[in-house]
C-alpha cells in the first residue's frame, strides 16, 4: 500500500512542468528538444559503457542543476522499482541456464549498460518535459507541421496523467480511512479494487466531460491555423547550446563506432 | 458483563478525542503546517477557517492518520497516531472528503453507508439497525435502495456523511462540507451537523474557507489557520469583537456580519438575516422619502 502510494506520487509528478528559473528554462524549447534527441541517440547508438557513463553524468548534472534533487531522486527510485523485477528475473534465468561465473559477469555488464541507457533516456525525456511549458511543446509540434489539434491533445493527455494519478492517491486515502485494507482474503481484495477503480473511472469521465465542454465553448479546432500571443526567441545562447549538443553527439559516435 | 463494562469504560476514556502538539508537516521542501497545537474534547465542534492553501485539508489528513506528522505529536483517544493500525483509524475517525463521488462504488446506497461497518466486522443485524438509524437522522431513508450514481450533489454528501458515522466514531472530520452548495442546501447541511453534534457523542472538526457558516454554528470553537499557523482561536463572539481578523487573513466577512456592521449594528446570535433585511427596508424607505 505505502509502496504503491509512493510510486503513484512520483509518477504523478513526472510530467508536471516545474520551473523557469533554471538555466535550462531559459533555453528555447527547440534547443531542449535537440538536447533530448542527442541524449536518446547516444543511448541507442553507443555500446561503450564509459561513453554512456559520461553522457549519464552530463545529463545527471544538468538535471540536478535545474530540477530539485528530490525530484530527480524520486524519478530514479520509481524507475528502479519498475525495472528491478526484470533484472531479478534475468539473473534467475541466467543462473538456471548456465551457472558459471563468466556468464554472470557478462550478464552484469549488460545489465549495467541497460540501466545506464535507460537512465540517460529517462533523464533526457524528464529534463525536456519538466522544464518546458506544455504550451511550448504544443507550439513546437505545431511548427513542425503537426496540426494544433493533435499537439494540444498530446499536451492534455500528459497533464491528464498526473491529474488521474492524484485522484487515485486521494481515493486510496479515502478508502483507507473506510477500512478497505483491513480484511485481506482474496474476495475482499477483489472488492478493494472495485472500491478504488470505480470512483477513479467516474471522476476521470467527469473530467473528460468538463475538458470537452471547455474546449468546445472556446471554439477549439474551428480553424486549422491559429495565432500565438507569446513565442520564444531563438537566441545566441540557443545557437551555442545546439552546437554543443551536436558536437557532443558527434564525439560520442566517433568513440563508439 | 465484564467485557461490556470494559468496552464502555474505554470509550468513555476517549477524552480528549484528539490532541496535537507542535505539529509540523511538509509535502516537499516547504512546511505546510508549522507548529500546530490543539486539543479536541469529547462532543466539541471545532471550525477551522482559513483561505485556500492555508493547510486545512492537510491538517485533517494528519488527524485522520492519512499523513504522518514530520515533527511533533498527534494522538487519538490518548494513543499515538503513528502507532494506530488501519482498523483502529477506521474505528476512531470518520473522514468526509469534499468530493463525495470519490467514495461511491456500490450498487446501492445502503451498501455504501454500511461499508465501513462491514470492514470492521460488525454483525449484520447491528449494521441494518445502524443504517436505518443514521439514515433517519440524516433524512436519506428514501435513498437506501437507489444507486449512488443517481444522487444529486446534496444527497451524495449526506450519504457520505452517513457512511462516515455508521460505526459511531468518536471523531468526525469534514473537509469543505459546503463547497458547491447553495444557501438553502448549505443551511440544511449545517443543521444536520448541529443535530449530529447534539445527538451523538462525536466530536466534529470542520475545515472550510466559507465564513458564512460560522453564524450557523453558534456552539463552535473557532480557529483561523493562515499559512500553516493558527492565528486566532476563540468563540464566535470573540471573532465578532474584532471582525477585521477576516480580511487580515484573506477571508471574506460573513454576509450577515458585514451587513450588520454596515448598518451600524453589532451582530449577535439573536440577529436573524430577516431582521437585517427589515432594517435595510426601513433604511431604504427613510432615504427615499
Ligand atoms: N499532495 C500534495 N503534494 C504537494 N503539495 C501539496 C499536496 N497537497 C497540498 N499541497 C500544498 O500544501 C498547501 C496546503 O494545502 P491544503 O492543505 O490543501 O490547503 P487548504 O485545504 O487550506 O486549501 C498548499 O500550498 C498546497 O499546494
Ligand atoms: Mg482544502
Amino acid at each position: 500500500m505505502s509502496l504503491t502510494s509512493i510510486y503513484l506520487r512520483n509518477l504523478s509528478q513526472i510530467f508536471l512542468f516545474y520551473s523557469e528559473k533554471s538555466f535550462l528554462g531559459k533555453l528555447h524549447p527547440l534547443t531542449k528538444a535537440v538536447l533530448m534527441f542527442a541524449g536518446i541517440a547516444i543511448a541507442f547508438l553507443c555500446n561503450k559503457l564509459v561513453v554512456l557513463l559520461l553522457t549519464l553524468a552530463t545529463f545527471l548534472s544538468m538535471a540536478l542543476l535545474s530540477i530539485s534533487v528530490k525530484r530527480v531522486a524520486s524519478l530514479i527510485t520509481s524507475l528502479m522499482i519498475f525495472i528491478s523485477p526484470m533484472i531479478l528475473f534475468s539473473y534467475i534465468y541466467s543462473i538456471f541456464r548456465s551457472p558459471s561465473t563468466t556468464s554472470l559477469i557478462g550478464l552484469s555488464a549488460s545489465v549495467a549498460t541497460a540501466i545506464v541507457r535507460l537512465l540517460i533516456m529517462s533523464l533526457a525525456f524528464y529534463i525536456f518535459f519538466i522544464t518546458t511549458k506544455p504550451q511550448s511543446i504544443a507550439r513546437i509540434l505545431n511548427s513542425i507541421g503537426i496540426p494544433y489539434k493533435y499537439g494540444h491533445g498530446f499536451v492534455i493527455a500528459l497533464r491528464f496523467l498526473s491529474v488521474i494519478a492524484s485522484d487515485l492517491i486521494e481515493i486510496l486515502h479515502i478508502q483507507k480511512t473506510r477500512g478497505l485494507f483491513i480484511r485481506r482474503n482474496f474476495l475482499s481484495r477483489l472488492r478493494s479494487s472495485f472500491a478504488v477503480f470505480v470512483p477513479l473511472i467516474i471522476s476521470a469521465l467527469n473530467r473528460v466531460d468538463e475538458v470537452t465542454i471547455a474546449l468546445e465553448v472556446k471554439g477549439f479546432g474551428l480553424n486549422s491555423k491559429r495565432s500565438y500571443l507569446y513565442s520564444e526567441v531563438f537566441g545566441f545562447r540557443d545557437a551555442i547550446a545546439v552546437l554543443l549538443c551536436l558536437a557532443g553527439l558527434a564525439i560520442a559516435i566517433r568513440f563508439c563506432i | 458483563m465484564l467485557a461490556l463494562f470494559k468496552s464502555r469504560s474505554s470509550e468513555d476514556s476517549c477524552d480528549p478525542v484528539a490532541r496535537v502538539d507542535d505539529l509540523w508537516f511538509r509535502y516537499g521542501e516547504e512546511y505546510v503546517l508549522k507548529g500546530i497545537s490543539l486539543q479536541i474534547r469529547k462532543r466539541e465542534l471545532v471550525l477551522v477557517l482559513g483561505p485556500n492553501g492555508s493547510g486545512k485539508s492537510t491538517f485533517l489528513k494528519v488527524l485522520a492518520g492519512i499523513l504522518k506528522p514530520v515533527r511533533g505529536y498527534a494522538s487519538l483517544c490518548g494513543r499515538d497516531i503513528t502507532s494506530l493500525s488501519d482498523a483502529d483509524l477506521a474505528r476512531l475517525v470518520g473522514y468526509v472528503h469534499q468530493n463525495p463521488w470519490l467514495y461511491m462504488f456500490n450498487s446501492k446506497v445502503f451498501d455504501e453507508i454500511s461499508f465501513v461497518a462491514r470492514n470492521l466486522g460488525i454483525d449484520n443485524s447491528t449494521i441494518t439497525k445502524n443504517v436505518l438509524d443514521i439514515a433517519t437522522k440524516l433524512d436519506i431513508i428514501d435513498l437506501l435502495d437507489r444507486s449512488p450514481f443517481s444522487l444529486s450533489e446534496g444527497e451524495a454528501r449526506r450519504v457520505v456523511l452517513a457512511s462516515a458515522l455508521i460505526h459511531k466514531p468518536p471523531l468526525l472530520l469534514l473537509d469543505e462540507p459546503t463547497a458547491g452548495l447553495d444557501y438553502g442546501l448549505k443551511k440544511r447541511f449545517i443543521d444536520i451537523i448541529n443535530k449530529i453534534n447534539n445527538l451523538l457523542e462525536t466530536a466534529i472538526v470542520i475545515a472550510t474557507h466559507d465564513t458564512d457558516i460560522i453564524t450557523m454554528l453558534p456552539k463552535a470553537k473557532l480557529l483561523i489557520l493562515n499559512e500553516g499557523r493558527i492565528v486566532f482561536r476563540g468563540s464566535i463572539e470573540d471573532v465578532l469583537d474584532n471582525p477585521s481578523i477576516f480580511t487580515k487573513n484573506n477571508l471574506v466577512m460573513p454576509t450577515e456580519v458585514e451587513l450588520a456592521q454596515r448598518l451600524g449594528i453589532r451582530w449577535d446570535r439573536a440577529t436573524d438575516l430577516d431582521d437585517l433585511l427589515l432594517e435595510l427596508d426601513r433604511l431604504r424607505k427613510t432615504l427615499c422619502r
